[in-house]
């Protein structure tokens, strides 16, 4: 795939049109009504369906959860619930990006380029925030009346 | 000199050569999306910065419970599960069209387009039905600022009754709880107003592409790669709002 050596007609249409190039529109450029074209279509819908049943399930828990107020006072409770949804969450986005954004059929190079700073930048911001903040509810928690009896309150 | 011209190998450093193998347009438009997946991640960690600082946090199962033409209702989840859906919907015939335009099936591109238009202002005018719906009872960015202007009976309702430490919070520390409820409208209203402004974009974007179709601007082209550019925009969208869903619908 990568590195190809483009010669004569492909090395002109390199200069003047990538985009006819480099998308696939001059290798697959296949009937509608092939049996290649109606596969794909076939699969997008299968990805539909998986897409329409996690937002489902998601939906019901979130409505059984409103339901039963579970007590969530209990650490495993609360992230039990937290990750389901999370995990959840990240397979649609999954799904999303492989197929219909078709990241899945580039390069491994260009899929490192696009996911490697999403994941660490995006992964580190959230992490330095969250970790950050509960810090300072804690130190609240803890020291705020003490804090307060020292400064004084904060309203007018 | 000929005979330097026909040593020259092609490489990536030199020219002549595709890495990728993708157009330059497609390559720009991916970085794009990077970038505006760090300014939405920016946006929805801060928010998980403001709620993790504060004790308590308003319920959005009783802060979204309305639906259009029934305001008797109380369902949680049930109009923004609609929107949800018409994203993805929608998402799925820009997909469809992407897949006519890989075969220059000109026809299949302008009936997927209108469809994908469809939903794009659907989800819309839900939007703007909510908003109107929050403004009207009394949330906007810059609300629930003061408990003199609005006391703990104005938002107490936003909060879960059910939690035995969130009504206690309500008691001993409104001022928390009217900080946590003045940031959340902020967030939201932040959040969905730029993603919203995103999705406005995109119906723009569909409507040129969708008239340079019938114009028949891309098969003089001889190829439909800016509709495949458009739906990457398109895509990131609905992908932007997946995550919406969860972080300020569901958790």
């Amino acid at each position: 795939m990568a590195n190809t050596h483009h010669t004569g007609v492909e090395l002109e249409l390199y200069e003047e049109d990538q985009g006819k190039l480099y998308s696939g529109l001059l290798l697959d450029h296949h009937d509608y009504n092939s049996p290649e074209s109606k596969a794909r279509i076939r699969n997008l819908i299968r990805v539909t369906i998986i897409l329409s049943l996690v937002t489902i399930f998601e939906v019901a828990v979130g409505l059984l959860l409103f339901k039963s107020n579970p007590d969530i006072s209990k650490t495993y409770i609360h992230l039990g619930i937290i990750a389901y949804f999370v995990i959840l969450t990240f397979v649609k986005a999954g799904y999303i990006v492989n197929v219909f954004m078709h990241l899945g059929e580039e390069t491994r190079h260009f899929k490192m380029i696009i996911l490697v700073p999403a994941f660490v930048l995006i992964g580190w911001l959230v992490t330095a925030l969250l970790v950050d903040s509960s810090y300072h509810l804690w130190i609240n928690e803890t020291f705020g009346f003490t804090v307060q009896s020292i400064i004084g309150s904060h309203q007018p | 000199m000929a005979q330097t011209a026909t040593n020259k190998k092609l490489s990536a450093w030199r020219g002549g050569v595709s890495p990728f193998n993708l157009g330059y347009g497609k390559v720009m438009m991916w970085i794009f999306l990077l970038t505006d997946a760090l300014t939405f991640s920016g946006l929805l960690a801060s928010m998980g910065s403001s709620r993790f600082l504060h004790d308590v946090w308003p319920d959005p199962n009783h802060v979204f419970h309305s639906v259009p033409f029934f305001p008797s209702w109380n369902a949680p989840l049930v109009f923004v599960s609609f929107m949800t859906f018409v994203l993805i919907l929608s998402s799925v015939t820009m997909v469809l069209a992407v897949h006519a335009g890989h075969c220059n099936n000109k026809k299949g591109v302008i009936k997927w387009l209108m469809w994908t238009l469809i939903g794009g202002i659907t989800f819309l005018s839900c939007q703007a039905w909510e908003w109107t719906h929050l403004y009207q009872s009394g949330a906007w960015w810059g609300s629930f600022n003061d408990l003199l202007t609005s006391p703990v009976s104005t938002f107490e309702h936003l909060f879960n009754p059910h939690k035995p430490y969130v009504t206690a919070a309500l008691a001993q520390d409104p001022e928390m709880a009217l900080s946590a409820t003045h940031d959340f409208f902020n967030y939201f209203f932040t959040v969905t107003g730029f993603h919203g402004l995103h999705v406005t974009t995109g119906v723009i974007l569909l409507t040129i592409g969708l008239l340079n179709t019938v114009n028949n601007t891309y098969e003089h082209r001889g190829h439909y790669e800016m509709i495949e550019k458009i739906g990457l925009y398109w895509h990131f969208v609905d992908l932007v709002w997946v995550f919406v869903f969860t972080f300020y619908y569901l958790l």
